[in-house]
């Protein structure tokens, strides 16, 4: 019975995946593409004869900027809704996510650098993504290890570290933009917003190996996050080593988190949004949350890419202020739904 | 027939980045058998099972756990040989019964090992033996002090290991629940082989149920022997500065104290080692 609602729900979830791409990719600024259109872009690509007019240039776009786009929202959405889960785990803390803990602002401070410092023209987004990984990496200690307070993780330490060390990597991200000339600065800026506009395929394949090794190493960790969920003390007494499982789980959160700021930009809130709505409705056994978190956040990120290029006519707004303003009212909801309780 | 030594500490002296809270203590804890830890607040009596597990370091002395020093082994390992019930615990989001329950059976399995139906066996069992199977698909977070208690109980039999250490297994529970908790526990020494350490502070129970009694003061082992060694007015009265008038259990022959009110001791303990 288990295993058929858990296949049902795999199923429905790659569908939601696959009908929520298939409208992404099939509007924009040349109109819809129709489904007997798409089918002619496929056929086409398939035979290699060369399109007409108007199939020629929705070839061109489809190929070209919406399918990417559509990927790298799959991608970053599974990266940052299961880096999510990893530090809620890891801090014992459903407050817990990239953004919030300063981790995406570290790991844009590292990406900064590397485009003011141009390693982006040296070694391409390669060069980036590992930049980002080190401030990612660099962040996530001093604030792990800061909110370790008298040996336990306090909820409180946690958030206000976060902030503050997320708070710091901001301002010398900000004193490093402007040491860029005004051109580069606007375009850091856009970027640091969050967005998926213009991305080719190369951020889809610079990205797709640092998500595959993160997700897939995840996959495989949902009982180490079960007994971190039940206290660091219970987890060793289950046999669980706790050195070993904070490093490998601080490492891959690390590496969803630096790889997908590094490609889009500072996203905000997915991996708060996307863990909590499923420990309702599928509660809190890792088992069924992780594969879950791989399919909403990609749907989430998706339709938040969606509600980008619609909600302002004629213009396109950063995603990441989309994300922001649902995970602001999402946060503000659990605080509420907590307030009773002691953070 | 001579019991085997499922733990032995020799001589163990740990603390909290600090002071030692524990100083060269040694005991062994045998198969079938339920050994009992007394000793007023603030004696080390949790520290005793935080040093035995790994959580704190060994200053001094060593632990053998099933024969092998236990610096030797892996976590997985010794999660195979002793089972910990703590107090209480804290857990960040709602498992149900069942799911904690489960969490049990994790050392003996691989990373992606589903359950068997012989680890579903155990689970049931041990949900049925905890008395919390009519809580099985309860969230901890709906639970009592003393479900808790017998939940983590129920996780330490799915286990299943040669050894379990109880820090204060009564102290949430009703009557009923402090007698069937222990008959449990002694069921599983005398059936099942398990050798059992037990910190508490209920001398009754401790009398009761407890083959050994082990008395704790200031980190340091002042007394052991049987019951009827330990719980006597001239052993517990220095501790505790407390007067008991000791009797002897009508139905068990166990020595059972009674207090009186009038000949309690309201001023501070003297600070003796």
């Amino acid at each position: 019975m288990k295993s058929i609602h858990s296949t049902f729900l795999l199923i429905a979830g790659i569908l939601l995946i696959c009908i929520s791409g298939y409208l992404s990719v099939s509007f924009g600024d040349l109109g819809w593409i129709t489904p007997s259109e798409m089918l002619n872009i496929l056929t086409i690509k398939i035979s290699g004869n060369s399109p007409e007019d108007r199939t020629s240039s929705l070839h061109q776009v489809f190929w070209t900027v919406r399918l990417p786009r559509v990927f790298l929202a799959v991608i970053v959405g599974a990266n940052l809704a299961v880096a999510g889960v990893l530090m809620q785990a890891l801090f014992q803390n459903p407050l817990a996510d990239p953004y919030v803990t300063g981790i995406s602002s570290g790991a844009a401070f590292g990406a900064v650098t590397a485009m003011t410092l141009g390693f982006s023209q040296l070694i391409g987004m390669n060069g980036i993504a590992v930049c980002a990984f080190m401030g990612a990496g660099a962040t996530t200690i001093v604030v792990y290890r800061i909110s370790n307070h008298g040996g336990r993780r306090n909820a409180a330490y946690l958030l206000l570290t976060g902030i503050a060390v997320g708070g710091l990597m901001q301002a010398l991200t900000a004193f490093l933009l402007l040491r860029n000339d005004p051109y580069n600065m606007r375009n850091i800026l856009v970027w640091l917003m969050g967005s998926l506009a213009y991305r080719s395929w190369t951020y889809v394949w610079v990205l797709l190996p640092y998500s595959l090794l993160g997700l897939s190493s995840a996959f495989f960790l949902h009982r180490t996050l079960n007994l971190l969920s039940t206290g660091e003390e219970s987890a060793h007494y289950l046999g669980l080593s706790l050195f070993r499982s904070r490093r490998i789980l601080l490492l891959i959160a690390t590496l969803l988190t630096a790889g997908s700021v590094a490609a889009t930009g500072i996203i905000a809130f997915v991996g708060l949004i996307v863990p909590h709505i499923l420990r309702i409705l599928l509660g809190p056994d890792h088992r069924g949350l992780i594969p879950a978190s791989m399919l909403l956040g990609p749907i989430l990120l998706i339709w938040a890419d969606m509600a980008s290029r619609i909600l302002v006519p004629g213009r396109e707004i950063p995603i990441g202020i989309v994300t922001g303003v649902l995970g602001c009212l999402f946060f503000l909801g659990i605080l509420k739904a907590r307030k009773t309780e002691s953070l | 027939m001579k019991k085997e030594s499922i733990c032995r500490a020799e001589q163990m002296t740990a603390g909290y980045q600090g002071p030692a809270v524990i100083h060269e203590v040694s005991f062994d804890i045998r198969s079938g058998e339920i050994l009992g830890i007394l000793g007023p607040n603030g004696a080390g009596k949790s520290t005793i099972i935080r040093t035995l597990t790994g959580l704190l370091p060994l200053e001094k002395g060593s632990v053998l756990l099933a024969g092998r020093d236990r610096k030797n082994l892996k976590e997985k390992e010794q999660a195979r040989i002793l089972a910990v019930v703590p107090q209480s615990i804290n857990t960040f989001f709602s498992y149900t019964v069942r799911q904690m329950v489960e969490m049990g059976r994790y050392p003996l399995l691989g990373p992606l090992n589903p359950l068997k139906s012989d680890d579903i066996r155990i689970i049931e069992k041990s949900m049925k033996t905890a008395d919390v199977h009519d809580l099985s698909d309860r969230t901890v977070d709906q639970l009592s002090g003393g479900e808790l208690q017998r939940v983590l109980l129920a996780r330490a039999l799915a286990q299943d290991t040669p050894l379990i250490l109880l820090d204060e297994p009564t102290s949430h529970q009703d009557l009923r629940h402090q007698i069937l908790m222990f008959n449990t526990i002694r069921e599983q020494c005398r059936h099942h082989g398990k050798g059992v350490l037990c910190i508490l502070h209920d001398m009754n129970l401790a009398a009761e149920y407890c083959d050994r009694l082990i008395l704790l003061h200031h980190g340091r082992i002042v007394a052991s022997g049987t019951p009827e060694e330990i719980i006597r007015n001239d052993v517990i009265r220095p501790l505790y500065g407390q007067e008991i008038d000791v009797r002897l259990n009508p139905h068990s022959g166990a020595p059972m104290i009674v207090f009186n009110r009038k000949q309690s001791n309201n001023s501070p303990l003297e600070n003796q080692p």
